[in-house]
């Protein structure tokens, strides 16, 4: 009875340290189907902007990035790419004529097309006196949520949007420019008013002023393989630089939800170390308790080896069944994960193949081990 | 394996009481050959059964060599010696070593490995028969007399006998008459398997025999 009370706590504890290692492992898995995984195929966009502080208040030249940061920054290998956020220097306005009537002073930004988050973009070129424009959706939220319905004015979806035409007035040094703007889209990914960067260059490039901030960017996007990365959000801390905080707080949640998934993980493989050192004394025991018959064996002609593998294996086995009963388990919860609203579609219904080989690995494993660990002790311990 | 021999053999811890004995086999070149059969008397103290385990293989506690054919003892390592007594060495040790919660008949199939077939059962009973404990075989080794115990571990080591037999003391608690009854079928056994008896003995048996006498 006591044998049995200690072997069942013994396969307990291992059940607890495989459900909880294993759980790990497959959490991990699902964490990175819901957050996105980690890998070169993976791409994330941050925006990048220097800390303000009252050192750089005001001067464009320390509160924007200059080639040396841009070129710093690229070698950064958590960085696959870098899109300086191009801006105007020069005076913008809009109206909406007689049609809307409204005035605004307003800025103009440019990047590559390459970082802008919009399928089509055909359209996104100036013809003639018309400048297409791509906004921030939250923009759009902002004015629908927020402006109108204190002001009592009416809601606009995205289609209408697209379809208002508004002056924007460009003053620059030397000239006055006339033109009408369009939305042609809305981007969930730069928080800005976006305008062709070849427009946007070029008419910079008339502006005199221009050269004391020339290659300077107050903005970069960024496109990284993960924003969790604690690598990277070290680095970003250190330089002073801050991001958009959509992607921080994912990251904040992702490398939190790593964090106690390794704590967990690291206490499965404590709690199963203390198994494998609990068995290896288990065994040990065993061989004193029997001591005598052993030895009887022994003197009559059978291997210490073979005695010692016999016992291994009964342990192994048994190990293997509470190892698929953990898998089992697992199976069955992670079916059914799948199925609940948290997962959203995107956990698969069965846990990761590879887990069904922890059935074999971790076995064969604990049969060599102890064996080589109890037939070394056996040799040293027995005195014939 | 046809021979067993003791090369300039002496224990490392004590002295042997018998050392300075011109006819002790302590320090000198003895061979004990398949099919021959000895008796080594000597003293208490002498180092019987020190000598008898050192020939099994259980200790390297000596100087010299002990070779089988022409093996050093030495040189093999423990699964290689183990390997030996299956088939060629086997000893009766002195504290007759049965296990106290088997069976007496359990005891003795111990030596057959788990292949228990009917030959084992026929010489079972028929040596049980000789040695009068036939009635015993069920009972548990714990609950048997040093004697009953000491003939079942005789059986034992007759029913799946090796090339050299070493018997250290195995006579102790046993009536003359059972002692001879326990010679002669030892002698039977190992004429017929053509095995080497060595019996480690305080005194000569109190009955004729024409084994080689030697002295430690």
């Amino acid at each position: 009875m006591k044998h049995f009370v200690k072997s069942a706590f013994l396969y307990v504890g291992l059940l607890l340290s495989f459900i909880l290692v294993l759980s790990c492992i497959q959490l991990y898995s699902n964490a990175n189907a819901l957050f996105g995984k980690k890998s070169t195929d993976s791409n994330y966009w941050i925006t990048l902007s220097k800390t303000i502080n009252p050192t750089n208040i005001g001067r464009k030249e320390l509160i924007g990035f200059n080639p040396a940061d841009l070129t710093e920054l690229k070698k950064w290998k958590e960085v696959k790419d870098i899109y300086p956020v191009v801006s105007n220097d020069f005076k913008v306005s809009a109206d909406g004529g007689s049609f809307i009537p409204f005035y605004t002073d307003m800025y103009l930004e440019a990047v590559d097309n390459e970082a802008i988050d919009i399928k089509d973009l055909s359209e996104f070129e100036v013809k003639d006196t018309t400048i297409p424009i791509i906004i921030s959706r939250e923009y759009l939220n902002l004015y629908n949520y927020g402006f109108a319905l204190n002001q009592g004015l009416p809601q606009i979806t995205e289609e209408f949007a697209k379809k208002i035409e508004v002056n924007i007035n460009i003053t620059l040094k030397d000239k006055n420019l006339k033109y009408k703007g369009r939305l042609i889209g809305l981007s969930d990914r730069i928080h800005s008013v976006l305008v062709p960067k070849k427009f946007l260059d070029s008419l910079n490039a008339t502006q005199t002023y221009t050269k004391n901030h020339k290659d300077i960017n107050t903005r970069i996007l960024v496109k990284v393989n993960d924003v969790s990365d604690q690598d990277l959000i070290a680095k970003m801390t250190e330089k002073g630089y801050e991001s958009n905080q959509e992607s921080l707080r994912s990251a904040k949640i992702k490398g939190k939800l790593f964090l106690v998934l390794r704590t967990i993980a690291l206490i499965g493989v404590f709690i199963f170390l203390l198994c494998i050192f609990m068995i290896v004394n288990v065994i040990k025991m065993q061989f004193l308790e029997k001591h005598e018959e052993v030895s009887i064996k022994y003197s009559l002609g059978y291997s210490p080896k073979k005695m010692v593998n016999s016992i291994s294996r009964f342990f192994s086995i048994n190990i293997a069944l509470l190892i698929f009963i953990s898998l089992l388990l697992l199976a069955i919860a992670q079916y059914y994960f799948s199925k609940s609203e948290i997962s959203n579609g995107l956990l698969p219904q069965h846990i990761e193949y590879y887990l069904w080989s922890f059935v074999i690995i971790i076995p064969v494993f604990i049969y060599l081990l102890v064996s080589k660990l109890i037939y070394h002790w056996l040799l040293k311990s027995w005195k014939f | 394996m046809n021979s067993i021999t003791l090369h300039h053999v002496i224990p490392k811890f004590f002295i042997p009481k018998t050392l300075d004995n011109s006819q002790s086999i302590w320090k000198k070149v003895s061979t004990f050959k398949k099919g021959h059969f000895y008796i080594i008397i000597a003293p208490s103290g002498s180092g019987k059964s020190t000598l008898a385990n050192a020939v099994l293989g259980n200790h390297f506690e000596y100087e010299g060599s002990i070779l089988y054919d022409n093996l050093d003892l030495k040189s093999l390592s423990i699964e290689q010696i183990v390997n030996y007594r299956k088939n060629e060495v086997q000893l009766l040790f002195q504290d007759i070593r049965l296990i106290n919660d088997l069976t007496i008949r359990e005891n003795i199939a111990l030596r057959v490995f788990n292949k228990k077939n009917d030959l084992f059962e026929t010489k079972l009973l028929a040596y049980a028969q000789h040695l009068g404990i036939s009635h015993l075989l069920e009972k548990k080794a714990k609950n048997c007399s040093y004697g009953e115990r000491q003939r079942a571990a005789i059986v034992r080591s007759l029913i799946h006998p090796a090339e050299f037999l070493i018997y250290d003391e195995c006579f102790s608690h046993l009536d003359v008459e059972n002692k001879e009854k326990a010679f002669q079928l030892i002698n039977k056994v190992a004429i017929e398997e053509g095995s080497a008896v060595l019996f480690f003995e305080l005194n000569d048996f109190p009955f004729s025999h024409d084994y080689n006498q030697l002295n430690l």
